[in-house]
């Protein structure tokens, strides 16, 4: 089949993004992670190494991702973030959802405001933004001082370095990320459809479940997809708000990076936490595909 | 067919408005109706659009609600009932299908909020896609049928729960003309079996006359008639009524000799024609008079008929009908239709004089 030329202009610039921006930096990050730590510059063994005799050698080594595999700590971390982001993915939703509903559902003038303001945090810097949180969680911050005060606790509570601290605020950062792509889904709804289900008898909240919530879904699974997806590689909002103990994929990659300047050992799982999001992704995109009956 | 306005006012109505208004800001949309809608009819309201037959038609099912006056359903006030809660379904102009069900479980969504167990439910689906000929097509989404189809399913959902009142929103508006055509019958056909009281809305009016037993005329907010189609159509009220339904020449005069049983009157540029007694309008009032262009021949007058002579302006030829523009004196045009019943029969050329008369009764005065 032959694709016009102009059609290809306009397909081309998110396939040449993608080549330079992702699948680049990915090989290279590929080709590292199969090498051996070594105190030189860069700070890993070459791949292909030239020879004194002028041969070319090729040297490739699994023991990173053996180590990765063999050591608890990293599957342990893993397992660890997909939780929090789990965690985080479902707060998001359960107030980004309510809310993209009411955006969608009040007076067409209003709307364009109110999606401003779910956007205006953005106007901040994301590390400011994390970082006042400490102020506000801190023990003798804004909510405990204020507890204390009011004389609902002796002790100030433990807000902040837990898990708890973690999924605020990942929810507080990506909650946006929820709320724009399920305002999307809810505001295309035809609202005769409502009038249809409530014509045949349908209550608006059993109209709610059986017609608004499943023409949703595509909308929900890419507002999931889009807080989940950076959750998980999260360093900024563990590092400040999370404990000492956090143990958390984008943590040990930092460690391993500037700590350990383990490089292959960083690469290494960088590409597994690649492989184990892309996966879910496809398979959720094949299941839209075919469930929301889109044309042949 | 034909139910006489009487019958209706007979028994009681299924559903009557009573009073019914509807502004939305500045525009009135519904002005002070009152109709009542007789079990077993098929009723139509036609108008242009924003004559809001839409409108009534969404009081009906409880999408609006009248600013004034009340809504009975069944007898009871259904004023402040919900659109669920009403034995009232409606079939939508755009279908309003569920994209993410099947057609089978399109059907079966009223069914379903009844609280219908599956044996029975199913049943029903069967029956139901059997009467609109759609069986087996009963696991198709709704984006796999043609428009046709689509139509059918949102009728089948709409007939499913068997309500005591059908309400359709320009059910045919959507369909090609030779499906459109095929379908009215149908739709009249499936009423006559399931024995629902349809209210339907429509634009068009041929559509309006081919189903309804009876049609309500509808002009900004307000019935301007109501009555069986042949009805609406051999005694217009008014103006808007006789150019709306069908066409009509309009003739502008003035009454010059009234008595208890005929009137004359006086048209510029055709002279006296005379008509069926009026309202009592003393002689020297204005008048107009509307004449269907079928009603008047071409030919020498015979005695006692109103005649007039003028020349061909203008000829449309339809296949069946032929249409003539036949101008008298200065400033009148007749706009005058023939069947054309000789196979190859000739046709009257522009610029032809010709002779055309018709019968006394031919001529309905206009009240407004």
């Amino acid at each position: 089949m032959r694709v016009p030329a102009a059609k290809w202009l306009a397909i081309a610039p998110p396939y040449l993004w993608l080549l330079l921006f992702f699948g680049l930096p990915f090989l290279i990050v590929l080709k590292i992670s199969f090498a051996e730590p070594a105190m030189s510059v860069p700070p890993y063994t070459p791949l292909f190494a030239r020879q004194p005799d002028g041969s070319l050698t090729f040297a490739a080594s699994a023991n990173t991702y053996a180590t990765l595999f063999g050591d608890g700590l990293y599957a342990r971390a893993f397992l660890n973030s997909a939780r929090i982001a789990a965690l985080a993915t479902l707060a998001a939703l359960l107030i980004g959802y309510p809310m993209a509903y009411g955006i969608a559902r009040a007076r067409e003038s209003w709307r364009p405001g109110l999606m401003l303001l779910v956007m205006l945090p953005f106007w901040t810097s994301f590390l400011i933004r994390v970082y006042a949180w400490i102020g506000i969680l801190k023990p003798n911050g804004l909510i405990n001082n204020a507890l204390i005060a009011l004389g609902y606790t002796g002790e100030p509570l433990p807000l902040l370095h837990n898990d708890f601290a973690v999924v605020l605020g990942i929810v507080y950062s990506y909650l946006p990320f929820m709320v724009l792509p399920v305002y999307a889904a809810l505001a295309r709804q035809d609202i005769r459809l409502l009038e249809a289900a409530a014509d045949l008898g349908a209550t608006p909240w059993v109209a709610f479940w059986r017609v608004t919530a499943p023409l949703s879904l595509a909308g929900v699974a890419a507002g999931c997809l889009l807080v989940f997806i950076p959750a998980v590689g999260e360093f900024v909002v563990p590092d400040l708000l999370g404990g000492a103990d956090a143990l958390m994929i984008g943590k040990v990659l930092w460690a391993e990076f500037f700590a350990n300047r383990d490089w292959p050992m960083a690469s290494a799982a960088a590409v597994l936490l690649v492989a184990a999001l892309v996966a879910p992704m496809m398979a959720l995109q094949r299941a839209e595909r075919e469930d929301l009956g889109e044309a042949p | 067919m034909t139910s006489p306005d009487s019958s209706a006012a007979l028994s009681a109505p299924l559903a009557r408005l009573d009073g019914v208004r509807r502004a939305f800001s500045a525009t009135v949309a519904v002005d002070d109706v009152t109709l009542d809608v007789a079990e077993g009819e098929f009723l139509t309201l036609l108008g242009a659009s924003g004559c809001g037959k839409t409108t009534l038609l969404r009081m009906l099912a409880g999408f609006e609600r009248p600013d004034r006056g009340r809504v009975y359903i069944g007898g009871a006030d259904a004023t402040d009932t919900p659109p669920y809660r009403r034995p009232v379904n409606m079939m939508f102009q755009s279908y309003a299908l569920f994209p993410h069900m099947t057609v089978a479980d399109n059907v079966a969504f009223g069914l379903r909020q009844e609280g219908m167990a599956k044996p029975m439910r199913d049943a029903r689906v069967a029956e139901m896609l059997d009467l609109v000929h759609l069986t087996g097509l009963a696991a198709r989404k709704p984006h796999q049928l043609s428009g046709g189809q689509a139509q059918r399913v949102a009728l089948a959902r709409s007939l499913a729960k068997h309500p005591r009142l059908l309400l359709l929103d320009e059910p045919l508006a959507a369909l090609d003309r030779v499906l459109r055509e095929k379908t009215q019958f149908e739709l009249m056909d499936l009423q006559k079996r399931v024995g629902i009281t349809f209210v339907m809305v429509t634009h068009d009016q041929e559509e309006a006359m081919t189903m309804s037993s009876r049609i309500a005329v509808m002009n900004a907010g307000r019935i301007v008639q109501i009555g069986a189609p042949a009805d609406i159509y051999e005694n217009p009220a008014s103006r808007f009524v006789a150019s709306f339904v069908g066409a009509a020449n309009i003739l502008e005069g003035r009454i010059a000799r009234a008595s208890a049983t005929e009137t004359d009157i006086e048209v510029a540029g055709l002279g006296p024609v005379r008509v069926r007694a009026t309202d009592g309008s003393a002689a020297g009032a204005a008048c107009a008079v509307a004449l269907r262009p079928e009603k008047i021949v071409v030919g020498p007058a015979p005695a006692g008929q109103c005649a007039a002579r003028g020349v061909v302006a203008e000829v449309g030829y339809m296949g069946g009908l032929s249409v003539y523009h036949v101008r008298i004196g200065e400033t009148l045009m007749l706009r005058v239709q023939t069947a054309n019943r000789e196979r190859g029969g000739r046709a009257l050329a522009p610029g032809s004089a010709v002779e055309l008369h018709w019968p006394a009764e031919a001529c309905v005065p206009l009240k407004e």
